[in-house]
């Protein structure tokens, strides 16, 4: 068994990767609270490879939302970091204004959970799609004749009508599209998606994550999946990442992730899921709650969840550990290794 | 999953709590010390408040025996100024209270009445909001006389509108927000519901929504009693000292008309600085998540 | 009439309710055994929601009956409401939002109980704590604000005023949806274990296949206000015989997922709905 720092870069996995268009290194971050700085990320480690999807998953408190948010350069105003979050060379902890606003239009987009959310419902979608394109100097022509085209990509039926179009005058998956479309207008070689998918009926998620992933396989973005369903980060991840109070406990090729979890808590999250297949079974529940991490136990988070917990959980945090492909923040990762 | 910071959310309220009191404690106190001077008038006033004296007309403030000076028959002005400040705060009080009971009936009758009543009333409240609550006093007193009686009726309908539109909008609100229905649900009536929990969630903002409409009709009142349409002498009020005052300020002697000019606006800033409070209050009970 | 054991204590027959042209829900029939859990399935725009909030009165039917113990329920009167409210309970998707937020928790679970129950005081905070120890709230989380819960105890915290009503069919709309994965399994294994307990039904509403398996025996696929599968939980799932009910099932996430294929078979179906003319 290997000991990996968990301050050293998570995993190099064994096919060469090419040079990451996200590495965030060691990310600590705390916000200001009355009593002192709150913690909510804790040496946060994470590679994203061009072409790559990878998965963020976890319940809520996990940092999962926080974590890619930070690669926008959009974190909390009173937050304190330590870490390094590199986006195509660019240490976006360390940027300037100036120099974020053009990673933001050339580098990095992010698609949000509610589209309602993220588009101005009194404005037309052409403007929407425009505005930015405008604002890093395309022509106003060029921009318009660009928007169509995205939205044509995204598989709106009536792209030139859908310009002169409402946000209201749309079903959400389809906003979601004009979402997509938005994020795309940038070239991004890094796409963020936080929980993309969520306010959406579930024949429709199959479209939009559909629709992702084949842009995805066009263009070679990078994408991080961030989501708390980890049937979905699955089905839709080649790398999963699992969170809990703000700390990567587990990273994993999604098949292994599902077949042979290594860390306890993404064992427990896989038999709390009601499942579809094999024999109905008496749900396992987890006991208490997910926390954040101001209010995680010493020791590892999980301890006090933990249906492996032994003394020796209380002694630190768990360094992460290799365990066949996967690894894992648990000293003991690995259900042969469990009672 | 959004990132929820519940920890953070309050405590970043309670700092905020913690920084607004100077200005609302600064209020708060100095109403209390109007309203306590307003009680005690016999006692705490120097002089008899129409105590005339020729030799002492136009003192200056800060004269022996006169900390604000005197006006033009030599009446103390602070002495006048603190019976003043009786009809001053209880004439708006009055108005407010009434506005108040009327507009959170009507308000909540439309929110959570029929249909038909709703449109009724929310027009009803629009006439009225657009008409000038002063034109409305003024026509009380050529139609009944002079008096405080009057206007004060008049001033009450001319704000009630200005709650009841706020009442409407909010128990709307409110009245979309699932617990309403679950508790049609459990099986309770609407008047019930109404009464035991939409109004109760609205108090803040009722509460801040009075207290400027008390602001506003200090005002008014003063203008009446300025225009000489409001309290008949001997009574006299704020509005009626700076009426009484106005041939002097035209001579050059502003003393007598800026005391009374100023009791008026520090009181109206304190109630509104008050007002405020209660309504931004309002994001830390009411929290809707 | 008097309840019998053998007889549905819950028969929907011939239910509609037009919104203006809008069709939400289309002829929709079910029963439901004293003690049985039944699914709702569907999407938005299902007509689920709508059917569940007729079942508790919260709409008013265009046509067709809802008995509760055979008795026809959808009348306006007072009394009526409130004996239906005896019979029938919901729990919303939101707990937060289902909960006056002035009032603590065991406040909240007494109010029904003064309303439906001749109690003393001391016998009403009796029943409020023995509610609680049976949903799993500790005496601190009674004494809280719904605010300061997770959305797992406000969860708990709907169910025990629910079951303060001692309903003998309980609406649950989404109730587990926007808990976290491991909260909504403590919440689906306590609901399991209630139902074992006492004998009261679910009406159980959701989107999520893997939790209406979990929890109910049978269940009813809707789509576009209509039944279109209907059947024992676990036979619907395993041998689906609508191509809705198999779209569903393939919507599911999982290993191997073939979106793509999920997104095609979707347009055909809604291609195929819209021919005859079906409201959408």
């Amino acid at each position: 068994m290997r000991t990996v720092h968990s301050d050293a870069p998570v995993v190099r996995s064994t096919d060469p990767a090419p040079a990451p268009v996200l590495s965030v290194e060691g990310l600590t971050l705390s916000v200001r609270g009355a009593a002192g700085p709150v913690p909510l990320l804790a040496d946060v480690s994470l590679t994203v490879a061009q072409g790559e999807t990878v998965g963020l998953v976890g319940e809520s408190g996990s940092g999962k939302s926080l974590t890619v948010r930070s690669a926008m350069g959009m974190l909390p105003s009173t937050a304190t970091t330590s870490g390094r979050v590199v986006v195509r060379g660019t240490d976006v902890l360390r940027a300037g204004g100036q120099a974020l606003r053009d990673l933001r239009r050339s580098a990095v987009s992010m698609v949000f959970q509610d589209p309602r959310a993220a588009v101005n419902p009194v404005r037309r979608i052409g403007d929407y799609l425009t505005e930015g394109l405008r604002a890093a100097g395309t022509p106003r022509g060029q921009a318009r004749a660009e928007a169509v085209a995205l939205l044509e990509k995204v598989g709106l039926r009536d792209p030139e009508k859908a310009m002169r179009q409402h946000p209201y005058e749309f079903s959400g998956g389809m906003l979601q599209r004009v979402v997509i479309a938005g994020a795309l207008s940038v070239r991004p070689s890094l796409l963020l998606a936080d929980e993309p998918t969520t306010a959406l009926d579930v024949t429709t998620q199959a479209e939009v994550v559909a629709l992702l992933k084949d842009l995805q396989a066009e263009r070679g973005m990078g994408l991080v999946f961030v989501t708390h369903d980890l049937g979905l980060a699955a089905a839709v991840c080649d790398r999963v990442y699992v969170m809990y109070a703000g700390r990567i406990v587990e990273q994993a090729p999604s098949a292994e992730l599902f077949r042979a979890p290594a860390h306890p808590y993404t064992a427990a999250l896989l038999e709390a899921h009601p499942s579809l297949h094999g024999p109905r079974r008496q749900l396992r529940a987890i006991g208490g709650r997910p926390l954040a991490l101001a209010e995680a136990p010493s020791g590892c988070s999980f301890r006090d969840r933990c249906p492996q917990a032994v003394d020796a959980c209380t002694e630190g945090v768990p360094a992460l550990r290799r365990h066949g492909d996967s690894v894992a923040a648990c000293i003991r990762p690995g259900r042969e290794n469990w009672t | 999953m959004t990132l929820t910071l519940p920890a953070l959310r309050t405590r970043r309220g309670t700092s905020r709590a913690r920084r607004r009191p100077v200005a609302v404690l600064l209020s708060g106190g100095f109403l209390v010390v109007v309203a306590a001077v307003a009680a005690l008038a016999p006692v705490l006033a120097p002089h008899s408040p129409d105590a005339t004296s020729l030799l002492d007309s136009f003192l200056l403030p800060g004269a022996p025996g006169h900390l604000l000076g005197t006006d033009s028959t030599g009446r103390d002005t602070l002495s006048r100024l603190m019976y003043g400040a009786r009809l001053s705060l209880l004439a708006p009080l009055g108005v407010v209270a009434l506005a108040t009971i009327a507009g959170v009936t009507l308000g909540l009758l439309a929110a959570r009445g029929p249909g038909w009543l709703d449109v009724l009333l929310s027009r009803a409240m629009d006439v009225v909001f657009a008409f000038p609550g002063l034109l409305l006093a003024m026509l009380a007193i050529a139609v009944f006389g002079r008096g405080l009686t009057a206007p004060m009726i008049a001033l009450a309908i001319a704000y009630t509108p200005f709650v009841g539109r706020v009442v409407r909008s909010l128990a709307l609100q409110e009245s979309a927000r699932p617990y309403v229905e679950s508790y049609q649900v459990m099986g309770f009536g609407r008047l019930a519901v109404t009464l035991r929990h939409v109004l109760p969630n609205l108090t803040p903002v009722i509460a801040a929504q009075s207290a400027l409409a008390f602001g506003y009709a200090l005002i008014d009142l003063a203008t009446l009693s300025f225009l000489g349409l409001g309290v008949r002498p001997p009574q006299s009020d704020w509005g009626s000292m700076i009426a009484q005052a106005q041939p002097a300020l035209l001579q050059g002697l502003p003393w007598p008309a800026v005391v009374p000019g100023i009791a008026v606006l520090l009181t109206v800033v304190a109630v509104n600085v008050l007002g405020d409070h209660l309504g931004n209050s309002v994001g830390r009970t009411g929290e809707r998540s | 009439m008097s309840p019998s054991a053998a007889a549905p204590v819950l028969e929907v027959t011939g239910l509609c309710k037009r919104f203006g042209t809008l069709t939400a829900v289309d002829d929709v029939d079910f029963t439901l055994e004293r003690g049985a859990s039944l699914g709702i399935v569907g999407e938005s725009g299902s007509g689920k929601t709508t059917t569940a909030r007729i079942l508790v009165g919260l709409e008013r039917a265009t046509a067709g009956e809802v008995r509760l113990d055979g008795e026809l329920v959808g009348t306006s009167s007072r009394r009526q409401r409130v004996a239906q409210a005896r019979r029938i309970q919901m729990i919303f998707q939101d707990p937060y939002q289902s909960f006056d937020p002035r009032l603590t928790v065991e406040e909240a679970i007494a109010e029904p109980l003064r309303l439906h129950f001749r109690l003393s005081a001391e016998a009403r905070r009796r029943r409020v704590a023995e509610l609680c120890d049976q949903v799993g709230l500790s005496e601190r989380n009674a004494r809280a604000l719904p605010r300061q819960l997770s959305g797992g105890q406000r969860q708990r915290a709907a169910i025990a005023r629910a079951l303060g009503i001692e309903p003998a069919v309980l609406v649950l709309d989404e109730a587990v949806a926007a808990l976290d994965v491991s909260i909504q399994a403590q919440v689906l294994t306590l609901l399991d274990q209630i139902r074992r307990d006492t004998d009261i039904s679910y009406v159980f509403v959701s989107h999520d296949l893997g939790v209406v398996r979990a929890v109910t025996d049978t269940a009813v696929v809707m789509r576009l206000g209509r039944v279109v599968e209907r059947g024992p939980t676990e036979d619907l799932l395993r041998s689906p015989q609508h191509p809705y009910t198999r779209l569903l099932l393939d919507s599911v996430p999982e290993p191997g997922w073939d979106p793509a294929a999920v997104a095609r078979s979707n347009r055909a179906l809604a291609a195929a709905a819209d021919a005859p003319g079906d409201l959408a």
